[in-house]
């Protein structure tokens, strides 16, 4: 048996201009992960400066 | 073969003379999608206005909200001027058993770093690369962790729930959906799109059909004018006055519904979801529209009597429940109602008719075999689709995991919903789970994220406004 993959969701919405499903467009999750690893390193960096500038 | 093709490009690239007949929803939807898509055709429209519409307010899917941005149809304007209102989803009461409901909704949730949640996300699931949510879903369903899919999968739930606005929050606020009042959308349509578009409206009555073979040469009206054309459009609703096929009658136990348009007491009687409310004798819809919201009474043609008894000023509508067996007869293209017709379940009636305009241009291209392929395949998984509701068996494996998945092919257009949705169906009607193919991985920051969205959206959906005063806001904002 074949297993589900997100591609037939994304095609289905694409096959129909359906706005709202571009974030499972295969062009756009590899975007979307680098954005998140950015986000969360931001946002780490800027809790261990906070943590950094107590501590001193 | 490549006669075939070439013949059809000739369409697109030459003028033509499309004559649709049939001033319903699908008639002026048709010919304002051709007259914006392929503005080198002449577009006729006959209709009849002595002919009065069927409608009481209509569900839609987001493939029919699609096609009218794809139409350049101004949202604000147009629900402003015909009364129309968001879906947020299509709310199945008592169909399981007494009391139980569920929320069917359409989003696939979007990943964490996009919306307004917790900074810190690094603990939760961001990677849309598998699809291990809905698999998580299934594990912690079958774990008993949780006891349902829309509280967790879908982030409309609550706002249901509490019937409030959750345009700001929702993540499926892109992927909307509307109730429409389709006889005021088929006039809209005409006024803003259509006719300035140079659509030409004919209203008279169709006294006669010219045909040379399987082609039509041209159509007799009333005043004795004679209409010719290269293509033909069968946009005439059960009456299938155009197209020249048998039909294939489907085993289906509803046939037949009583309507009324019922005006509410005040404005906060309207709410963001479709009521589909299972009954003895089928099935009721609701319809929420701004002013009013549309009845009926789903029912097989036998209990008409003892059901007409026990409601007032309900007008009854009769149907077969049927697939045409061709789509194209020579010039002659059918679409809407008159293509097939089961079950108003699911907003699917709408569906058929945008998915027949969309693949009707397709056919331009690709020929009609294209066309009587998906028309024919569509239907087919409309029925497959309603067959959850009335307790017939349901075959996942057939529908989605036995097939390739090959996203190149005609796949997606066939497909009312895609996959994650009949999951839904299968855990909320409890049947079909075991067929569901999971896989390995590790479903730890899945199940943490679909738990935290559910506690936020619970939090966001008491704190927002009611429903219809968002609404009101949105659409004069």
């Amino acid at each position: 048996m074949k297993a589900h993959s997100i591609d037939q969701t994304a095609a289905w919405a694409k096959s129909w201009n359906m706005a709202g499903y571009e974030h499972l467009y295969p062009e756009n999750r590899d975007k979307i992960r680098q954005n998140a690893i950015k986000y969360g390193n931001e946002n780490r960096r800027k809790e261990y400066d906070q943590r950094d500038r107590k501590s001193t | 073969m490549k006669t075939v093709e070439k013949s059809m490009i000739n369409v697109i690239e030459s003028p033509r003379n499309i004559v649709i007949v049939g001033g319903g929803t699908a008639g002026w939807l048709c010919a304002s999608y051709l007259s914006k898509k392929l503005p080198q055709h002449n577009v006729k429209v006959i209709y009849s206005s002595l002919i009065s519409p069927i409608g009481v307010g209509e569900s839609t899917t987001p493939q029919v909200i699609a096609l009218l941005d794809e139409l350049g149809v101004d949202e604000r304007h147009w629900m402003r001027e015909t009364g129309a209102s968001f879906k947020y989803c299509n709310k199945l009461i008592d169909w399981l058993r007494p009391g139980h409901t569920e929320h069917v909704g359409f989003d696939y949730p979007y990943p964490f770093a996009s919306l307004p949640y917790p900074k810190d996300h690094s603990q939760f699931f961001n990677d849309n690369d598998s699809p291990i949510l809905t698999d998580a879903i299934i594990k912690m369903y079958q774990e008993g962790t949780i006891d349902r899919f829309d509280q967790y999968f879908n982030t409309v739930h609550h706002y249901c729930e509490n019937e409030t606005w959750g345009n700001d929050k929702l993540t499926n606020f892109y992927v909307k959906s509307h109730h429409i009042d389709a006889d005021l959308t088929s006039e809209y349509l005409k006024k803003y799109v259509a006719l300035p578009n140079g659509v030409e409206a004919i209203d008279n009555e169709v006294v006669n059909i010219n045909r040379a073979g399987d082609d039509i040469v041209s159509i007799s009206l009333k005043d004795g004018q004679i209409i010719e054309g290269d293509i033909f459009v069968d946009a005439t609703g059960f009456r299938r006055l155009l197209i020249q096929s048998d039909i294939e009658k489907l085993d289906h136990p509803m046939n037949a519904a009583y309507v009324k348009r019922i005006r509410y007491s005040h404005e906060s009687e309207l709410k963001p979801y479709t009521e589909s409310i299972r009954n003895k004798y089928g099935w009721q819809f609701k319809v929420y529209l701004q002013g009013r919201y549309g009845s009926g009474f789903v029912h097989n043609q036998r209990d008409s009597d003892t059901l007409g008894a026990e409601l007032d000023g309900y007008r009854l509508i009769r149907w077969t429940p049927f697939k045409s067996k061709r789509f194209n007869v020579g010039n002659c293209y059918t679409i809407g109602l008159s293509a097939g017709f089961i079950d108003p379940l699911e907003g699917n009636s709408l569906y058929i008719t945008a998915a027949s305009i969309k693949h009707l241009v397709t056919a331009f291209t690709k020929g009609n075999g294209y066309f009587e392929d998906t028309m024919s395949a569509l239907i087919d998984n409309i029925y497959d689709h309603l067959k959850i509701f009335y307790d017939k068996p349901i075959d996942l494996k057939k529908e989605y995991f036995d097939k390739e998945n090959d996203t190149k092919s005609l796949f997606s257009m066939k497909k009312l919903f895609p996959e994650y949705m009949w999951l839904q169906k299968a855990i909320c009607f409890e049947k079909g789970l075991d067929d569901w193919p999971l896989r390995d991985g590790d479903y730890r920051k899945a199940e943490n994220t679909l738990l935290i969205r559910e506690a936020l959206h619970k939090k966001y959906a008491k704190e927002a406004k009611p429903y219809y005063i968002g609404l009101q806001e949105y659409l004069h904002s």
